[in-house]
Order: C-alpha cells, then structure tokens, then sequence
C-alpha cells in the first residue's frame, strides 16, 4: 500500500490561500451546472435515462471478463494487438517497449485520464520519446508543468493573462492575450506535431466489445488527429471502460456529453478499431498501420470484487466535482492524482489503498449533490462512508476520534447521563458565552477558527418542556 | 397512540426556542403528542464517522424510546433523513426496531401538512430568504413544505441565490475541515448578502448555527432562525 506524500488537509489548506485559483473558480463554476441542468431538463425524462445507463454500466461489470475477451478477439481481428496490463508500470513498460520497436522519437497524445493515472510521459520522456499534450488544456498544463486540474476541463483554473505568459516563454504563437489568437496559435503548433509524430497514443472514453473498438469523444479533434495521422496508434484504456454493445453507444454518449458540459453530442466522436494492414488496396495512405491496445487493470479487478464495485460504472464525465461545493473551494490540485472531486475521492482510495491518503474519503459534507446528478447513480458519498467504515474496522483513525465516538454512544445509551450531560454542556455554553457569542473554545478548534457560536439561552428543551408539565 | 417530539441533540443543547416552535405548532395543530424523557441521539454523528455499530446501537435505543409512539416528529432534516434513509441499512446489526422506527419518521413540516395544519396570520410582517439544508432537500424531498406553511403564516419568502448549494456544515466536517468549510460558509454568506435580506430561515439546526455563526465572526447583522420560529411574531417561545 502507498502512502501519499501530503494530506489532502495539507493540499487544500494552500489552495484556499490561491486568490487567483479561487477568483476562476467563483466564475466558472456556474456555467457546468446551468449547463448540464438545462441540457438534462431539454432531453426530457433524464431520469430514465440515468436508470438505464446505469444498467448498461451494471452489465459492463458484471460480465467484464467475457466481455473483455470478446473485445480482445475482435479487436485482433481487425488487425489491432492488445496487452494486458496488470497495474502501471506493466502498462508503461508495453509503451515503451511498442514506441522503441518503431524507433519512435516523436508522440502526440490526446487527453487520457489513464494515462495521468500510470504517469506515462515521464515513463516516455525517461526513454527518450518526447511526448506533446494535443488537447489544448492539457497542452498549457504540459508547458506550466502542473496536473490537471478537472477531469475534461484540465486547466478551467488558468487564466487568459498566465497562458499568454506560457505561450510567450515557449515562442509560441506570436504574444498578444486574445482568446481567439492563443488557440490559432497553439492549434499551428500542434499540427505541426501531428504531423512529425511517430505515434499517436490516446485514451478510451469506452470500449465497444462486440465490435472491438475503440470510442473517444473530444470537442478539439485531437483524439481523431492523434489516432489516425501517426503510423503507429497505442490506446490506454482501464478495463472498466469495457461495454457489451456497440448500439448502446447512443444512451451513453447522450449521458456523457450532457453530464460534462450539456452537449447534445460533442464536437467529435471518434471510433476505431483495428490498423490498416497490408491488405488495402484502395491506394490510400492514411490511418495508424499498427494499432496497440493495452487494457489497464491497475486494481480494478479488485475493486470488481469489493465494495467498491459500483465505482466501476463511472463514464468520467465530471459532474460529481462540477456539482461540489468542496470542490469549487479547493480545486482539483487537492486530490490524488489524475482524479478529483467525489469521483476522486473515491476512486482513488479504491485503487490505491485507503491508507494512500486516508484523510481524502472524510472531505465531504456529504451534500448529496453528486449523487442526484450522477449519469449512472453511483452512491458517492455512500461510497466514501464505506470507505470511512473500512477505516474504523482497520483501526487507522485517529485515537482522539474513536475515543470520541466511544464516549458519546456511552452517554447516548444511558438518558439520564445524557440528559445531565447536555444540561451541563448548555449551561457551560451559556456562560461561555456570556451571554452573547462564545468566539473559542479549546475543544473545537476548527469550528471557532471562523464561527461564532451564538450563546444559547443555558437550558435544555428537555428542561424546559419539562417545566411546562409535558 | 400519540406522536413522539425527537428534539435532536444541537436544538436539546444549542437551540431549544427551535425545539419550543415545533411544540407550539404541534399544540395549534391539535396533534397528541409526547416528548419521551429517553431521548437522546440518532447515531448519525457516529454513521457518517464510518463507525457503524455504534450508530447502529445509538439508533436502536432510539427505536426503543419511541416504540410508542405512531409517529416521530423530527425538526431537522438530516436527523430525520438519518432516521428514515440511513438507519434501515444498520437493522443487520440494531434488528428491525429501526425498521420500524424508519417508517414513523416524519420531518416537522411533512408531519403538519398531512395534520392539515393552518398557521394562523403573523400580526408583524416578515419577509425572509430560504436556505435549502442539503439532507431535507435530497434525501426527505423537503422543499414546498416549509415554504407552503411560511406563507400562510404571512411571511414573505424568498430563495437565497443557490439555495440548494450546501453551506459546509456537514457535521464533524467542520470541525475537521474548519477551513474549507469556512469557504463553503463564505459562499453562502455572500449569497445572502446578495439577497438583501434581514432574516435568513433553514430547516436544520445544523446549516442555521453555522451560517449564524459565520455571519456573527463576519460582523453582518443577519439573523438564521428555523422556519419553524418564523411562523410566530415571537419566535415561537412564548404563548404571545
């Protein structure tokens, strides 16, 4: 089990002194939810939907090993190879290794989560392959050297002034911080990319089994360019992404898009299977001669089989950490990495071990708000209860908190002790108090910290019902 | 059988003019009601921790306490949406008295409004902004209710910008995370600095101490009152 190098407490605490994170984050955070609320509200019974993709992911899961097989075959026999990868460092030593056998010095990459989860760039660049981000955001963090921030809006907290700043130190594009320029700017530099890459990897929005394809949905055509220019195509997908039928791509997509940020449909879709082999003969020249699928498991087969199990339906579409008041307040730099936000908090624990950040499944108010949006219902903060609860049954939370709890479930099953102890604690606040605010109090640090406590009139309601003969 | 009164722990303790509001409305309702001497938490505080059998005995004892009672009048949310949504998935360790309990409880207004309950007109006017608590809203589907009552009483109701947003309370999140729960809180203070309003109204004591209290250390001078409260001229505390 890992440990993480820095609590999330930790994390947060500096990215709520970040003014500038913060004042983007105030201004953005409205758009995701009247956008998804308005495209859910404009397609109708959404909720049926949301029902039925969350039996189109039940059925991903619970078949997932025949299914993969399936895709596998499939797959090959479109002149595609799949790899299995056990967990990260299998999945990086298999791209390395196809990169070196076509003596690749150049590769593109399209936005893949998966990707940030097995740390694939410093695994290429370590091997001598240079490695360019082609989704625009993804491309400004490259050049700033930061994570993502979001799941599909990697640098929603970077403003227009610091990617004019980056684009200026890297001599891209010709300066000057008009929106519509930077991106012709980054969009002339890419393509020249595209074009000298020797490989072209992407990730996998999902995996079609009984067709053997790949599905990716981008609104720049990144994933389109960097799966069909270069001769050599790698796809990384986590074996979750598998699905049963290519036909229940329409219901997804509807979901997905929506969810992320209330598109009918995104500006691309993108699917493809197999490599172009020696036998074409219709004297065309394009398309990915050899294609190389690695199918990540890195945990999830065991998160198949825990319970954890319902996170596997997640189709990454954002939602959760677009709805989360704690989100909007920290930002995605907070979490573990390559996932945030509710979905974050979940999924990296199931993955990673509940020890690798332990304080990460407890930074929630548990709103609910996730939950209800949802695409595919998974009971997020549900989930990260359950996490707490693994917690308490190993005995790694703090002794203060147990003894805590052990306490109050003493007094709680005895009435008159509680009845004595809240009448004392009321009257303590009250003086506390004085009679208007209590501003500290050494056993609740972090409430006074920045509340009041608005001093209470020093008797119980039982005390006081009882004066009045109930 | 009469209806059982579970003041909860933060109105027993922290705000018991909440506690006296319900009563009132429970008396000008006509309901037959107790208020069990034995009552004392739900257990949620001990569930959201993750330790579960000690919310699941908390919960049992709270079944016990009020076996007698048809209905249990909860006014608080969360409480309530830990009682009925949450405590049946304990009954493998509690056994089915919290069954039992789930199915009796009923949040303050949804227990009025099946009573068919009136308030009578507010003789001073009051106009106030609503703050929806996220476990009322999301888990109890509480959200016409409070404000049905509030306007026959003659309180003029509006919503604070993002009513539904959670103010950061969420239990022992606050004292855990104290300072992201702080930019939770701030959010909303500005929300309700936005609305231009006096008096901001919630239907759990937990949102009302918290957002009271970052207002207080924040020097604005807004009151938080339950809705219950602000359906009589004098908060609900004396027969006035």
């Amino acid at each position: 089990m890992q440990t993480a190098p820095v609590s999330f407490a930790a994390r947060a605490k500096k990215a709520l002194g970040d003014a500038a994170m913060r004042g983007a984050m105030a201004e953005v955070k409205g758009k995701f939810i009247s956008a998804r609320a308005q495209a859910a509200a404009e397609y109708g019974d959404f909720e049926s939907l949301r029902e039925r993709g969350k039996q189109i992911r039940e059925q991903s899961i619970n078949e997932m090993p025949a299914l993969l097989r399936q895709f596998e075959q499939n797959a090959q026999a479109a002149g595609a190879r799949v790899f299995w990868a056990a967990n990260a460092e299998a999945a990086r030593k298999i791209t390395v290794a196809a990169a070196r056998h076509h003596n690749a010095k150049l590769a593109v990459k399209s936005k893949s989560i998966t990707g940030e989860e097995i740390r694939l760039n410093g695994a290429l660049e370590k091997a001598g392959i240079k490695t360019v981000e082609t989704d625009l955001g993804e491309f400004i963090l490259q050049l700033a050297g930061e994570e993502p921030f979001h799941i599909i809006a990697p640098a929603m907290h970077k403003r227009r002034e610091e990617i004019a700043k980056l684009f200026a130190q890297n001599n891209i594009g010709e300066g000057g911080e008009d929106i519509a320029a930077l991106t012709r700017s980054a969009r002339k530099h890419l393509r020249a990319q595209f074009l000298a890459a020797d490989i072209g990897i992407t990730g996998a929005n999902f995996l079609f089994a009984d067709i053997g394809a790949a599905m990716i949905v981008t609104n720049e055509g990144n994933g389109r360019l960097a799966a069909t220019l270069p001769k050599v195509r790698i796809t990384i997908a986590g074996i979750d992404k598998i699905v049963a039928r290519f036909s229940d791509s329409a219901d997804l997509l509807a979901l997905l898009t929506r969810s992320a940020t209330g598109q009918k449909i995104s500006n691309y879709v993108t699917v493809a299977s197999g490599a172009r082999n020696g036998d074409c003969n219709d004297g065309s020249e394009e398309g990915p001669r050899h294609h190389y699928i690695i199918l990540l498991d890195n945990g999830r087969s065991a998160m198949r089989k825990s319970e954890m199990r319902e996170m596997l339906r997640c189709i990454r579409c954002g939602a959760c950490m677009n709805h989360c008041p704690v989100y909007h307040a920290v930002g995605g730099h907070s979490y573990g990495p390559a996932y945030m936000g509710p979905m974050g908090q979940v999924l990296i624990p199931a993955l990673r071990g509940i020890n690798y950040m332990p304080d990460l499944p407890h930074a929630a108010t548990m709103c609910g708000a996730c939950e209800v949006v949802c695409p595919v219902k998974i009971p997020l903060p549900g989930l990260m209860r359950k996490l707490r609860e693994k917690q308490v049954k190993e005995k790694t939370r703090p002794f203060a908190e147990s003894a805590a709890v052990f306490l109050w479930t003493f007094v709680c099953l005895r009435p008159r002790l509680y009845n004595f102890a809240a009448a004392a604690m009321a009257m303590f606040l009250r003086l506390a108090g004085g009679g208007s605010k209590v501003r500290r109090l050494f056993f609740l640090p972090g409430w006074f910290s920045a509340r009041d406590l608005i001093c209470p009139p020093g008797r119980t309601l039982a005390q006081m019902l009882k004066k009045e003969n109930r | 059988m009469p209806a059982g009164l579970f003041a909860t722990c933060l109105v027993n303790i922290a705000r018991p003019q909440i506690g006296l509001a319900a009563a009132k409305t429970l008396d000008l309702a006509g309901a037959d009601w107790v208020f069990p001497r034995g009552q004392t938490c739900c257990g949620q505080p001990a569930y959201n921790a993750g330790f579960r059998a000690q919310a699941a005995a908390a919960a049992a004892h709270c079944a016990r306490v009020f076996a007698d009672c048809e209905k249990v009048v909860v006014p608080s949310g969360s409480c309530c949406g830990f009682l009925r949504k949450h405590a049946p998935g304990l009954a493998d360790v509690a056994g089915d008295s919290v069954t039992v309990l789930a199915a009796k409880c009923m949040e303050l207004s949804e227990f009025l409004l099946e009573k068919e309950f009136v308030p009578p007109p507010r003789k001073t006017p009051l106009a106030a902004a609503f703050h929806d608590g996220c476990a009322g809203l999301r888990e109890l589907g509480i959200k016409k209710g409070p404000r049905k009552l509030l306007a026959q009483a003659g309180v003029t109701v509006s919503d604070i910008p993002e009513c539904e947003v959670c103010c950061g309370f969420g239990g022992a999140f606050a004292e855990k995370f104290g300072g992201i729960s702080a930019a939770l809180a701030d959010a909303k203070c500005e929300n309700i600095l936005a609305a231009k309003t006096n008096t901001v109204l919630a239907g759990d004591a937990g949102c009302i101490l918290h957002i009271e209290g970052r207002l207080s250390r924040l020097r604005k001078p807004v009151q938080v009152l339950h809705w219950a409260q602000a359906l009589f001229d004098s908060g609900g505390e004396t027969n006035g």
